[in-house]
This record gives structure tokens, C-alpha cells and sequence, in this order.
């Protein structure tokens, strides 16, 4: 499956900024299509070598769980990803990725992302520079949440788990995110 | 020497020993205090900081008073996510007893992160792994206390 350039900037305007189609090309060579199906376990917690997904079409689920219980976070759309901290700092991958409905991704590995760095730096950059942003506005998100002053609480709890889920949770999740 | 204290940082393990000696060019190391405010909740940021030596205790003020989001060691930077976003400083880091830290001023900290230099690259990436620690720390954190863990 080609990647077409136009569309992957369509949907991930960060991770591109203003890279050309020549510029691109070498960040669309390594990512891998991962077509998925409704329930296909796409990236399981806690396991190793986990891998970036990057939605082109389709919604993806992603999940949490802890001896106790499992709780759904939140539900991907295309123009969204997950699970991008182990191409930075290999380890596991945080969240359980389950196919949603049927549809397509890209995936990235660490090894991936360090040829991109090492043959493409000028692109790597760039898609860094995407990650990095998101990851600050993630952190931001996570210490407003964690410990909210009165004025933006109710605002910022629905945006912190933007980064996990966009804003629609599914009617049985457990967490309780109002009340965050 | 600055630059020998920064070899040992985890963030800068892949610098040669040049591109140590640039970017401790670029920083001011100093002694803290115990209790000295670094960093204050709701500024506008004008550095980035490195512990070199001793602890810094991060915390935001709450409803229910102030919380202690975590407590940083030597190697870990901080002060990063307002000079990305151009926000204000999400948190209050204090020295937790006297210490050492590396600044470096947001103009240099601008021109590094913008530039195209092969220094530049590590820079970022560094910041990045910096970012990828934190995040996975808050994570932790906010899922311990929505799952009721």
C-alpha cells in the first residue's frame, strides 16, 4: 500500500510541517501499513518492542488495565497515534490498541525511526519536532489533570485525554472522566 | 567543567566530547539553595535548567493545596514544556536541599532547538527523551488515580 504524500500531511499536518513530497518520501519508506480488523489487537501493554500507529482510516480503541480492572480511554481517528514514546525511549508500549472498527495504519519501530534520524535527519527533524509537541502538550495536560486549580479544571480535563482518545469515550468506560 | 558533568547525563550520552563542550558553552551552571525557587507556577519561562547536583521537588497548586508531582534527580532537565508552547510555567520546582544546576537561557535554547546544526538534531532529540520520561511518569500517575489505584 503507497502512502500518498497528500493525504498523510492532510491528516498528520505536525509530523510533516512544511516538508515537500521529496522531503517526505523518506518518512513514508518506513512506515509499514498495518490494516486492521473490528477487535484485532493491534499493540498489546507492556510488551516490548512496541511500535508507533499512526491512523489512516478506521478508529482504533485503546485501553488500559491494571490487575483489577480494564478501562477503555478512548477511541482513536484517523489523524491520530499512539503508542509513539518507544520510538524516543524503546520500552513498552503503554496502552492496549485494539481495532475498533476495520480500517488502516502506519507503523514505526525504534529501528525505524533511528535509520530515519541517521540517513534522513533533515526529515527526522521535522517528525520529531511533531512528537515533541505533542508530547509537551500531553504532559501539560497530565499535570492539570493531576492536580487542577478551580478555573480550568473542568476545560482541561476534556482535553487531557485528547491525547489518548479525542473527545468521545464509549458509554461503558470506568473512567470516570467528568469527574477528573 | 561543565561539560565533563554533562557527559555523565543520560539525555546528552550521544554528544561527542565537542558538542558537550558547545552546548556547556551555551549554559550557566550555578549553586542553588535549599528551598530556592527555580521555577514558579503561572511565569512566563525565560530558561531551561539541568540538575547537576542534589534534588528539585516539582509541585502545582491545587484546590486541596499544593502536590508534589515528582522529585528530580541530577541528569534530569526541566523547565521544557512553556518554552515549547510559549505557555506559562505549569509547575513550582524548588531545590530540595543545596545543589547545582546548568541554565540555559531561552534565547539560547530558541536558537538550539531552531537550528539546523547537527548539535541541534542531539538537542532535540535529548528534549524529546526528556519529554517521553516525563510523560510516562504523569501517565502513571493520573491512570494510578483514575483506576483508583
Amino acid at each position: 500500500m503507497a502512502i500518498d504524500p497528500g493525504r498523510f500531511r492532510t491528516l498528520f499536518p505536525k509530523l510533516c510541517g512544511g516538508l515537500n513530497d521529496a522531503a517526505l518520501a523518506p518518512l513514508l519508506d518506513v512506515l509499514r501499513p498495518r490494516p486492521f480488523a473490528e477487535g484485532e489487537q493491534i499493540c498489546k501493554q507492556g510488551a516490548h518492542s512496541a511500535r508507533a500507529i499512526f491512523i489512516l482510516r478506521g478508529e482504533v480503541e485503546l485501553r488500559v488495565s491494571t490487575p483489577e480492572v480494564t478501562a477503555t480511554l478512548g477511541v482513536l481517528q484517523p489523524g491520530r497515534w499512539t503508542n509513539a514514546i518507544p520510538l524516543i525511549e524503546p520500552g513498552q508500549a503503554e496502552f492496549d490498541v485494539f481495532g475498533h472498527t476495520a480500517g488502516a495504519a502506519v507503523e514505526m519501530t525504534y529501528g525505524d525511526f533511528l535509520a530515519l534520524r541517521r540517513d534522513h535527519p533533515a526529515t527526522a527533524r521535522v517528525f520529531l519536532a511533531g512528537l515533541i509537541s505533542d508530547l509537551s502538550f500531553r504532559l501539560r495536560a497530565c499535570e492539570l489533570v493531576v492536580s487542577p486549580s478551580a478555573p480550568t479544571s473542568s476545560h482541561t480535563a476534556r482535553r487531557a485525554f485528547g491525547w489518548l482518545g479525542g473527545t468521545t469515550l464509549p458509554p461503558n468506560s470506568i473512567v470516570p472522566i467528568e469527574e477528573i | 567543567m561543565l561539560d565533563q558533568l554533562l557527559e555523565n547525563d543520560w539525555l546528552f550520552d550521544d554528544f561527542s566530547a565537542r558538542e558537550l563542550e558547545q552546548l556547556a558553552g551555551a549554559m550557566v551552571e550555578r549553586h542553588v539553595y535549599s528551598g530556592e525557587v527555580l521555577v514558579l507556577e503561572e511565569e512566563r519561562p525565560d530558561r531551561l535548567f539541568v540538575v547537576i547536583e542534589g534534588a528539585v521537588e516539582v509541585s502545582r497548586q491545587s484546590d486541596q493545596g499544593d502536590r508534589v508531582l515528582a522529585v528530580l534527580g541530577p541528569g534530569s532537565m526541566f523547565g521544557l514544556v512553556a518554552l515549547l508552547d510559549r505557555g506559562r510555567r505549569a509547575a513550582t520546582c524548588v531545590a530540595r536541599g543545596p545543589g547545582k544546576v546548568a541554565e540555559l537561557p531561552r534565547d539560547s535554547f530558541d536558537l538550539l532547538y531552531q537550528s539546523n546544526a547537527p548539535l541541534a538534531d542531539k538537542f532535540q532529540y535529548a528534549i524529546a527523551r526528556q519529554l517521553a520520561r516525563d510523560v510516562k511518569q504523569m501517565t502513571r500517575v493520573l491512570l494510578a488515580e483514575t483506576l483508583g489505584q
